[in-house]
């Protein structure tokens, strides 16, 4: 194989090939020449004898050379440059395809890079896919964290070659321009050693360093030395403060460390904190597997590891779990399905987008059978005439190609703007070489796609007809069906767009407007986060201040401070005990919600008080501690009695509980906004469980830039040096769950648009097409006495039959695809029927007005210019 | 890369395959030996002749140089190459495989 490669690229370079033919041919004839003359026959006569023997001379040499050097390639650069000619000739043709190819490459790549950083390679670490994500479990359920004694267990394993803990927080760092919130990610264990993190400066963090001990150090990334250093050297070994630590900087990450992201600074979790017992949970755990090791084994390591713990820690790790999990998968998961049905939603654009240039060269062939027919009795053979074609189709998928590839650029930086934060890395989106081949690659599909029907169509059509010009024969009725099935086909592809989007547009709606039991109208809201150590009695006062700055405000009708907002993950949950009361199984393992508010969070953020009333003492620091339960938890826990009064506890490993009086029931909110059950929890008063990080809600019927002014204008005058969020709507805050579904529904509603025009700009071609060639025919009919108006119904009879296939087949499909939505959807089952209905409904429209146009058309022609028509 | 259905040009190659294991030669000494060896039976048309040779030779089965003839002139001598030698093994098993085969179906008698 390749020695004949080698062979024939010898022959390629060697100048020679013509004359060394020549000669041997020479030689041959001569000898021949001679061995005649010898013979006795006279030298001219033995000439022509000689050559007459040997054949076309000129023959040989073509077989020579065919069989020694690359004629194709010659072959092919003629095939491009007639290709050149056919194209510029068609100029309107050409550019429609070229826009359409364009715009279909364009987007497809421009997705694809999204999927390619955020899927594919979310991580910049070596060996990426050897880093693995340890989850905790309790009982099954998915825990808070894991806690530095676990983690000691966890590197004891085997399996791992390192395993570090994180958690992050923010903190104030006096910088030049006052005030600035930086986020520090606090490590246990060596962080650098999991993730393989190079330095651009400094050094790492010795072993005494990691333990927490000493001076506090920190690690800059590289997005901090840049942006807040401005990549000046000379902070290396400066002190660095923030909040009550001074850090000294030994070092800079490289910008390859790009997990945890937005993180300003690296450092270990302190000495006290890295000796928390084993009841805490809040660390993340990041693993590389040691060199040979599957994740399979690690896991079964693992598993092995946690029932030895449990036995060793009966009180604490009884019924933990962990599982393990590819870092790469876990830092996309929630982004996963919604891009992969995006980047399948705009690959269908352009498949549709390639139907409809494969339509267009199909009705090309047809006016383009003279041409065919006229080569191929010069001698073109088939192979010659389908590769012209596909020269043709390659030119135009080159010309797609670059411009798409110009178009992704444009296209990223939209995508910036509309994809949500949580895709991994969305800010350095770039179109880079992967992207630029994938964008090659999908070209050249997109040139299979649209050109090997047309190829196919023109060399056979070619060999069968010849050179007599046969009007609307066979053969032409022929084209017509198979351009009527690329029409169908792209229906069909648009009903599945369509009704994915109406699913997910649904899905949408129910989302907005399922109740979440809090009103965010009229209410703000604005955060504060301040470092784990400090103070609850420094805590407590800010909150005070803040809310009574709040209630300042001309037009303040409620506000208060909560943990966590309502909608807002993770909430703290906890085991529950009810005082003198024997919970049933079912009730006593389960977790309900633990969230701490002040008593005006709940008139603010406008959750109703059902029964009783709220606590007052929100500080609850040594008085009577005091607590208002949800309705749901009111209904699980007290079915038939009253809960008021009741004392309930937070079940924890302590031995003395802490009873708090039920004084009130609250309605309950959603606790996410997929979820169909609503949260059973219980509230508790600021101040009950310590918890640095406030968000203040007030409830005004000011606009939001009032409210924003008033609160900057106020703490720029209390001068803490402390720093507060914006403020924004409790809406826009609480619907950043929704952003993911919102922008599924609107991308995908828009590729649909899109496929749904290309869909009916097929429709019209393939009728157009159609009248233009029936012209004649139509003619004679009206002629012969036919009415114009039943000329127009069956030409829209025809593109309602096709639409009406293509609907048929593309409900069909629509109906499996649907199930890969999974739980995309939310209140709307896959196989939702007015989705369908609708997606029908639309397209059935389209197609019905695509096919009017042509349809009047045919119904106004003149029957006496038609018959002269040619 | 012989076609086995094609008996003439497979025939062909294996001829000259045998002719070329013997001595080195040129085109024209070629036909003439085929000619001889064959008395006059087998007779390859010069046109076919050079096809089949250079075909062989992108196959990598001969190789040419240019020598210098009898005569005085230069010509190209192909000769047979190591893969040509096995190829020319394969060649006459088939060949005799074949050859047998269409012997015992001519001979079969009436009974």
């Amino acid at each position: 194989m390749f020695g004949r490669l080698f062979r024939k690229l010898r022959y390629l370079l060697r100048s020679t090939v013509n004359e060394d033919l020549d000669e041997e041919l020479r030689y041959h004839l001569d000898m021949q020449v001679a061995e005649l003359v010898k013979r006795g026959m006279p030298e001219r006569e033995a000439h022509d004898v000689a050559r007459r023997n040997f054949g076309n001379t000129m023959l040989h040499k073509e077989d020579y050379r065919e069989a020694h050097s690359f004629v194709w390639l010659e072959l092919l650069a003629q095939d491009f440059r007639q290709s050149w000619r056919t194209l510029g000739r068609n100029l309107g043709f050409t550019v429609v395809s070229i826009v359409t190819l364009a715009l279909g490459i364009g987007a497809t790549t421009a997705l694809f890079s999204v999927v390619d950083t955020g899927l594919l390679h979310p991580l910049s670490a070596p060996e990426p896919d050897r880093l693995v994500w340890l989850q905790e479990f309790s009982k099954g359920h998915n825990d808070s964290g894991s806690n530095p004694a676990r983690l000691a267990d966890w590197q004891a394993a085997h399996s791992f070659s390192a395993v570090a803990g994180f958690y992050s927080e923010g903190a104030v760092w006096l910088g030049p321009q006052g005030p600035e919130q930086l986020q520090v990610l606090r490590t246990v264990g060596n962080m650098n050693a999991v993730l393989g993190a190079q330095l651009e400066l400094g050094r790492r963090f010795t072993e005494s360093e990691i333990r927490g001990d000493g001076q506090p150090v920190a690690l800059l990334t590289a997005r901090a030395f840049s942006q807040r250093f401005h990549s000046n050297r000379a902070i290396l070994n400066q002190t660095l403060t923030l909040g009550k630590t001074s850090y000294q900087v030994i070092g800079v990450l490289t910008p390859l460390v790009d997990y945890p992201e937005d993180i300003d600074l690296w450092a270990p979790a302190p000495r006290e904190i890295q000796k928390t017992s084993r009841v805490a949970g809040f660390l993340g755990i990041v693993a590389r597997l040691a060199p040979n090791i599957k994740l399979a084994q690690a896991q079964a390591e693992v598993d092995v590891l946690c029932g030895r713990l449990a036995s060793q820690y009966p009180a604490t790790d009884r019924d933990r779990s962990a599982s393990l999990a590819s870092l790469v998968e876990h830092v996309s998961t929630g982004i996963r399905k919604p891009l992969l049905v995006l980047f399948g939603a705009v690959a269908s654009v352009l498949l549709i987008g390639c139907l409809n240039i494969a339509g267009l060269l199909l009705a090309r062939g047809l006016v383009r059978r003279r041409e065919a027919a006229i080569r191929v009795s010069v001698g073109a053979g088939y192979s010659r005439l389908v590769r012209l074609f596909f020269a043709e189709s390659l030119l135009l998928a080159s010309a797609g190609c670059f411009l798409g590839l110009l178009l992704a650029i444009v296209g990223v930086d939209l995508l910036k703007a509309v994809l949500p934060d949580d895709v991994p890395h969305l800010a350095d989106l770039t179109i880079n070489i992967r992207v630029i081949l994938a964008g090659i690659g999908i070209s050249l599909l997109a040139a299979i796609a649209f050109g090997t029907l047309p190829a196919w169509q023109f060399a056979t059509g070619a060999q069968s007809i010849a050179l007599k010009d046969g009007g609307a024969g066979s053969v032409g009725a022929r084209k017509s069906w198979l351009r009527g099935f690329l029409v169908v086909t792209e229906i069909a592809f648009s009903v599945v767009l369509l009704v994915t989007a109406a699913l997910l547009a649904g899905s949408f709606l129910q989302m907005r407007a399922k109740s979440t039991g809090f009103n965010a109208a009229h209410a703000y809201t604005f955060n504060l986060e301040l470092p784990w150590d400090t103070d609850s009695g420094v805590l407590n006062l800010t909150a005070t201040e803040t809310l009574g700055r709040l209630s300042g405000f001309p037009g303040t009708i409620a506000c208060g401070v909560v943990d966590r907002l309502p909608l807002h993950g993770g909430s703290q949950s906890n085991l529950f005990v009810v005082h003198g009361k024997t919970l049933p199984p079912l009730l006593a393992e389960k977790e309900f919600g633990l969230r701490t508010a002040s008593a005006g969070f709940f008139a603010a953020a406008g959750i109703p008080i059902v029964a009783g009333a709220i606590y007052h003492d929100w500080q609850g620091a040594n008085g009577a501690r005091e607590a208002v339960i949800s309705q749901r938890l009111a209904t699980l826990l007290f079915p038939y009695a009253d809960p008021i009064g009741h004392e309930i506890a937070p079940a924890g490993q302590a031995r003395d509980l802490r009873w708090f009086r039920i004084v009130g029931v609250v309605g309950s909110i959603a606790s996410h906004l997929t979820d169909t059950e609503t949260a059973a929890e219980v509230y508790v008063p600021w101040g009950a469980t310590y918890w640095p990080l406030m968000n203040f809600v007030v409830r005004t019927e000011r606009p939001l830039a009032d409210v924003s002014s008033y609160v900057h204008n106020q703490m720029q005058k209390a001068n803490t040096g402390q720093i507060f969020s914006p403020v924004a709507t409790l809406d826009e805050r609480t619907a950043e769950t929704r952003s993911t579904p919102r922008m599924a529904a609107f991308l995908v509603g828009g590729f649909a648009s899109v496929a749904l025009g290309l869909a009916a700009l097929g429709i019209f071609g393939l009728m157009a097409h159609e009248t233009a060639r029936r012209t004649q025919e139509i003619g004679v009919r009206l002629a012969l006495g036919a009415e114009p108006g039943s000329i127009a119904r069956d030409s829209i009879k025809r593109g309602i039959k096709l639409a009406m296939i293509g609907v048929f087949v593309g409900l069909g499909s629509a109906w499996y695809a649907s199930q890969l939505l999974g739980n995309l959807l939310f209140g709307i089952t896959p196989h939702d029927v007015a989705s369908y209905a609708t997606a029908a409904a639309i397209l059935l429209a389209t197609a019905t007005c695509a096919s009017l146009l042509p349809a009047l058309r045919a119904a106004r022609i003149d029957p006496i210019r038609a018959l002269r028509h040619e | 890369m012989s076609k086995p259905s094609d008996l003439v040009q497979g025939t062909l190659d294996l001829l000259l395959l045998k002719i070329l294991s013997l001595e080195p030669l040129h085109g024209w000494a070629i036909s003439q030996r085929l000619r001889q060896i064959s008395s006059d039976v087998l007779q390859v048309s010069d046109g076919s002749l050079y096809p089949a040779l250079h075909k062989l030779e992108v196959e990598g089965w001969i190789k040419a140089d240019w020598q210098i003839t009898e005569n005085n002139r230069r010509a190209k001598f192909y000769s047979l190459t190591t893969a040509g030698k096995h190829a020319m093994e394969r060649e006459s098993k088939s060949w005799e495989r074949l050859s047998s085969a269409i012997n015992h179906v001519v001979q079969l008698k009436e009974i």
